[in-house]
């Protein structure tokens, strides 16, 4: 199982993690829109349009910042969004938006 | 302003004459059309990867007024999410192109400014349709 | 000389003893329905709501979910197929806030695999559901989509293993199926036997009456409790599931094949005389 450490990470950090890659872009909006999605890594490639290969390392990342969260459900491997942690990371990201001024100023 | 979920049109066509060929009135009435489905998508896009709560902090900041001019707005993201801003505008692009019925492409690199020029002149012809 | 009946066809009897357990019933939220049900489904069963497509099944089951958050019950609504931001829309559309529910912990929609439910054991996708928010109702759209995983021999054996595991946690369920016909006085409205697993079955149907589709709900069977057993029709409206009178004047309507009662057609044609002499 996948552990970030996130505790210690930045708002600027969490945010370059986040949206480090359009795919890890496509797989937040998939479980913000759908946060009770519980699925393998091959049924989540599916959903948005990609191959399990592509998907893996990006999902990787998310689970190690811990917005996602794995499990072993039989014989399969799932994963899922952590509602608590997703909320507790947007809110970091939130509050590192509010201190920059447009332009880049802090 | 109808849009649509399917069918994929050529984005290459022949478009630019669309706008040219709208009186002033047409004009006003399908660049205010564009530009509300251009700040829903922007809204969607941004409060679907990041929350409601960012959303609004980017509302405050001015950025939601500005997603119709391409190069303030990019501007705008780049100060505020560095590399992450390109992230921002393909979920824009995917989502605006999905409602509009043009084809996305994730290999190719993307102009955000060029991908809104095409979404926008697809709008008018759509609007010269009616 | 025979009890009076009132419009949901009980009798002043049977609405006296239903009274007495009414307080117990989980209640669809839907008033006529819960009249039909002589107050509700029975705490703890396991309800098969049976229809073909466009039927109006999720919006009767989340209908069922939301009364149930309204009423400080808990629930949740598993989905194989749609994904929840789908459910959200549509849910929307009858005034249902789901997200806000969800916000609140009164409400999960869970989007996963026919295969990931079907695993037992600790650590089950249902335990960690259940124990999230802890449901008193809990709908699972739809039981025909465990066809797709199990063989058809196996599919009564694991269906019924989801409906005990429901059963045994006291968890009032709804579980969707898709059929493509009901017909007949047969109570078995799946083809592998799933009816008699299942406490209550609520089967809609389309039927076709005088060139325009319309619904129609009957309650085909319920254990341990008298029902309204007559076919009544329903709309779905911009608040949900309503149901209307019954389909008194046509029988056949079940078989597909509905035609006017004996006595309205006699009435018809009286009528058709009556007018025929006044004009001569």
């Amino acid at each position: 199982m996948f552990r970030g450490e996130p505790d210690e990470m930045s708002g600027s950090e969490i945010l370059l993690t986040l949206l480090g890659s359009e795919i890890r872009g496509d797989l937040l909006v998939l479980f913000h829109k759908n946060p009770g999605l519980i699925d393998t890594v091959d049924a989540i490639a599916r959903r948005i349009g990609r191959t399990t290969v592509t998907v893996i390392s990006e999902l990787r990342e998310l689970l190690e910042l811990g917005v996602l969260r794995q499990k072993r459900i039989g014989a399969s491997e799932v994963v899922f969004l952590d509602r608590a942690k997703d909320r507790e990371l947007l809110e970091s990201v939130a509050n590192h938006l509010k201190t920059i001024r447009i332009g880049g100023e802090k | 302003m109808r849009t649509r979920e399917s069918s994929p049109t050529n984005p290459h066509g022949n478009f630019g004459s669309a706008s040219r060929s709208m009186d002033l009135d047409q004009r006003f009435a399908a660049e205010k059309a564009f530009s509300s489905v251009l700040v829903s998508t922007v809204r969607e896009a941004v409060g679907n990867a990041l929350g409601h709560n960012v959303l609004e902090i980017l509302a405050s900041k001015g950025l939601l007024d500005d997603a119709s001019n391409s190069k303030e707005f990019d501007r705008k993201l780049q100060s505020l999410f560095g590399n992450g801003a390109a992230v921002l505008e393909r979920i824009v692009v995917k989502d605006l192109n999905r409602k509009l019925g043009i084809p996305y492409n994730s290999e190719a690199r993307l102009d955000y400014e060029k991908s809104l020029e095409i979404a926008r002149e697809v709008c008018f012809v759509e609007s010269r349709m009616k | 000389m025979t009890a009076p009946r009132s419009k949901t066809g009980a009798s002043a009897f049977d609405l006296f003893s239903s009274k007495v357990e009414e307080g117990l019933r989980v209640k669809t939220g839907i008033v006529e329905l819960d009249e039909m049900l002589r107050g509700g489904f029975m705490p703890g069963d396991a309800v098969m709501l049976a229809g073909s497509a466009g039927t109006g099944k999720t919006t009767l089951a989340l209908q069922y979910l939301v009364s149930g958050v309204k009423l400080g019950e808990p629930g949740v609504y598993v989905t194989f197929e749609e994904l929840p931001d789908q459910i959200y829309r549509d849910a929307k559309n009858f005034g249902w806030d789901l997200r806000k529910m969800e916000e609140q912990d009164k409400f999960r929609v869970i989007c996963t695999s026919p295969n990931l439910v079907l695993e037992s054991g600790d650590g089950s996708l249902l335990d960690d559901v259940l124990h999230d928010i802890q449901p008193r109702r809990l709908v699972i759209d739809s039981l025909s989509h465990l066809e797709m995983f199990v063989k058809k021999d196996d599919m009564r054996m694991e269906a019924y293993r989801v409906i005990r595991y429901l059963k045994t946690r006291g968890i009032s369920s709804v579980l969707l199926w898709e059929s493509p016909q009901i017909s007949g006085a047969s109570f078995s409205v799946t083809d592998v036997g799933l009816s008699f697993l299942v406490d209550c079955i609520v089967a809609l149907k389309p039927v076709e009456i005088e060139s325009s589709m319309r619904k129609a709900l009957v309650v085909l069977k319920m254990r341990g409790s008298d029902h309204d057993k007559r076919l009544r029709e329903y709309e779905i409206t911009s608040a949900g599931i309503k149901i209307e009178s019954a389909f008194s004047n046509y029988e056949g309507i079940i078989s597909g094949s509905p035609r006017k009662v004996a006595s309205e057609k006699f009435m018809e044609m009286f009528r058709g005389a009556s007018e025929k002499q006044k004009k001569a």
